[in-house]
């Protein structure tokens, strides 16, 4: 297990390491930072001096881990548009991204599992093919359709919901059920299988043979042997909201991360993009380390792979 | 009655468990994918031919038809059957175009991860040891990066463009076929008929690829066909967030963008492109599913 662990954070550093390597690369493909900076009527003093301020005047790879340095203790420059700290407004809109992944995340495990397992015990029925049916729209439908569809009509023709901003927790019913429904989708998958699984083996024949009644059978001795794989890859499914979480945010004007690097590109502000995408991409290699982690506690066979 | 009695799996497909009709047609476009056939075949003909049938040029703006509803909706006019964009851009012909667009990029985004993973996937499995190492360290580390973040720093940083959206979404599909065609190329190569071909003096890149290579097709094709639903949700995913093709290239899902700022008044803009979106993912996870099964019934998941 610690083997398994080492070489997981080995590769979780060497990520972060590449990402910010690129991150960096491309700042410096862009040209020279300073234009970003400064207008047409700069003087010749000031340019020389910006350049002594963010360190040109130094080696490559100085300005590399001076950077790197600074991000690491929370400074990632100053943001184009709005001339205020990048960190600022990356902490400013933390706590939005993280309730709407959170409500997420659990609406997708309360929908998810149960219908998995549902759909595992009455195998072949009515009840299977509608669970699968919900899974298998869920993983097609794009989001991004799904939530202007639902704003339409929800909020433009019924006016059931409010449609943008944050304000209550009728604000979040549209985005997390955009969000969620694709997870759920992979929640029910994963369950269903697990479960038919544990349902074929021996073990649970022969406590059928023995006259154990049906719900025991299920209940007790089958679901929770086939939680393993659920729980150990609902926590890999709460990483992959990343790119979710940017689509919603976007639709439903939810003032998060995914929002800010949206704008972020449309103004076309690189130290911001770069702020969230080092902010973001540290964030989801922690998340799949924890993930890890778990995995290696929870199932012990992990040290032998 | 007990419903949740076990049929052992061996018997799946000779026991019909209930006489539903839901049940049977399902299990009847499982086993005939017509529908999706039907979406893939109109999906591919609409592309290559897309000039010849769109009855407007995607790009051609014309103020008099601005928002012009679809035809049979009031207001709506023969000249433009699925109604009109803000610049007067006929639908249709946009969705006929933007068809062209989607199977051009994930084709071409396809070829491209199909072909560096399956090199990739054969070095690693034929060669082994740190050949081997490498290349499954760098699936770890490539599989351990956001990849969304990744494009938006590319193109802010590069600006967005064809060859970035291609090459950003082959990227994001070689790491399948790469360990699929290793972990078949272990096993392999292990075989007799490969030790004879070493000791007829065959050399390791012929090994590889007269000899390896073909029995790979099978399970290269399962993953294609498995990969290209989600690399046009990915597609349309990306051109939303207006992350793919620059505009005024019509993408569906850059059109369902358009229409977003008109949605109280002309719902018929984003409406559609994400129809045909549904539609064709659809119809590439059940064909997908249908090639597994058929091609290498192992993979199938309970």
């Amino acid at each position: 297990m610690t083997t398994f662990l080492i070489r997981r954070a080995f590769t979780m550093v060497l990520v972060a390491f590449v990402v910010s390597i690129l991150v960096f690369g491309l700042a410096r493909v862009q040209g020279d930072p300073r234009y970003m900076y400064l207008s047409e009527y700069t003087t010749e003093e000031q340019w020389d001096d910006l350049g002594v301020i963010l360190g040109l005047d130094r080696p490559l790879h100085v300005q590399y881990f001076t950077w790197l340095g600074g991000a690491l203790r929370g400074d990632l420059g100053i943001s184009l548009r709005e001339s205020r700290p990048v960190a600022e407004s990356i902490a400013e809109r933390i706590p939005a991204t993280f309730q709407l992944a959170a409500a997420a995340w659990i609406f997708s495990i309360i929908v998810g599992w149960p219908l998995g397992v549902l759909s595992a015990v009455k195998r072949g029925t009515v009840m299977d093919y509608l669970g699968r049916g919900f899974a298998l729209f869920g993983q097609a439908i794009p989001a991004f359709w799904l939530g202007i569809v639902l704003i339409l009509l929800f909020a433009e023709y019924l006016q059931w919901l409010p449609s943008g901003r944050r304000e209550g927790w009728a604000h979040f019913i549209m985005p997390v059920f955009v969000l969620g429904w694709s997870t759920s989708a992979a929640q029910l998958r994963l369950m269903r299988s697990a479960m038919l699984e544990v349902l074929d083996s021996e073990y649970i024949k022969f406590a059928r043979a023995s006259g154990v009644s049906n719900s025991k059978v299920i209940y007790k001795y089958a679901l929770r042997n086939s939680l393993i794989p659920p729980i150990t890859l609902t926590f890999l499914l709460l990483a992959s909201f990343l790119t979710g979480t940017i689509v919603v945010e976007h639709i439903f004007a939810w003032p998060g991360l995914g929002r800010l690097a949206i704008e972020a590109v449309n103004q076309n502000d690189f130290p911001l993009i770069a702020g969230v995408v080092l902010f973001a991409t540290l964030a989801y290699v922690t998340a799949n380390f924890l993930v890890d982690i778990c995995y290696a506690l929870i199932d012990p066979r992990i040290q032998f792979s | 009655m007990d419903q949740t009695s076990i049929q052992p799996k061996d018997f799946e497909d000779v026991i019909a468990p209930t006489q539903n009709w839901v049940v049977k047609v399902f299990q009847f476009f499982r086993r005939w994918p017509i529908l999706p056939a039907l979406v893939i075949v109109t999906l591919v003909v609409v592309a290559i031919f897309a000039p010849l049938i769109s009855p407007h040029s995607p790009n051609s703006a014309n103020l008099l038809s601005r928002l012009a509803p679809p035809a049979w909706a009031e207001g709506g006019s023969q000249t433009n059957l699925l109604g009109a964009d803000q610049q007067g851009r006929d639908l249709l012909s946009r969705l006929i175009h933007g068809a062209r667009i989607s199977l051009i990029v994930v084709t071409a985004s396809l070829w491209i991860g199909m072909i560096a993973g399956t090199a990739l996937g054969l070095v690693a499995g034929y060669f082994g040891k740190w050949s081997d190492e490498i290349i499954m360290r760098l699936i770890d580390v490539w599989l351990a990066v956001p990849f969304i973040m990744i494009v938006l720093v590319l193109v802010v940083a590069i600006g967005q463009s064809f060859p970035l959206l291609v090459g950003v979404l082959g990227a994001s599909t070689w790491a399948g076929f790469t360990r699929q065609v290793r972990g078949l190329t272990l096993s392999l190569k292990q075989a007799d008929y490969v030790a004879l071909a070493r000791v007829a003096g065959a050399s390791d890149v012929r090994i590889m690829i007269k000899h390896i290579l073909p029995h790979t097709i099978s399970i290269i094709l399962v993953l294609t066909s498995l990969q290209a639903g989600s690399l046009i949700l990915a597609e349309g995913t990306l051109s939303f967030l207006g992350l793919g093709v620059p505009p005024p290239t019509p993408s569906w899902g850059s059109i369902v963008a358009d229409g977003r700022s008109y949605l109280a008044t002309a719902w018929w803009v984003s409406l559609f492109p994400g129809i045909a979106i549904f539609l064709v993912v659809m119809a590439f996870n059940f064909a997908g599913d249908w090639v597994r099964d058929r091609l290498d019934p192992r993979l199938r998941q309970i």
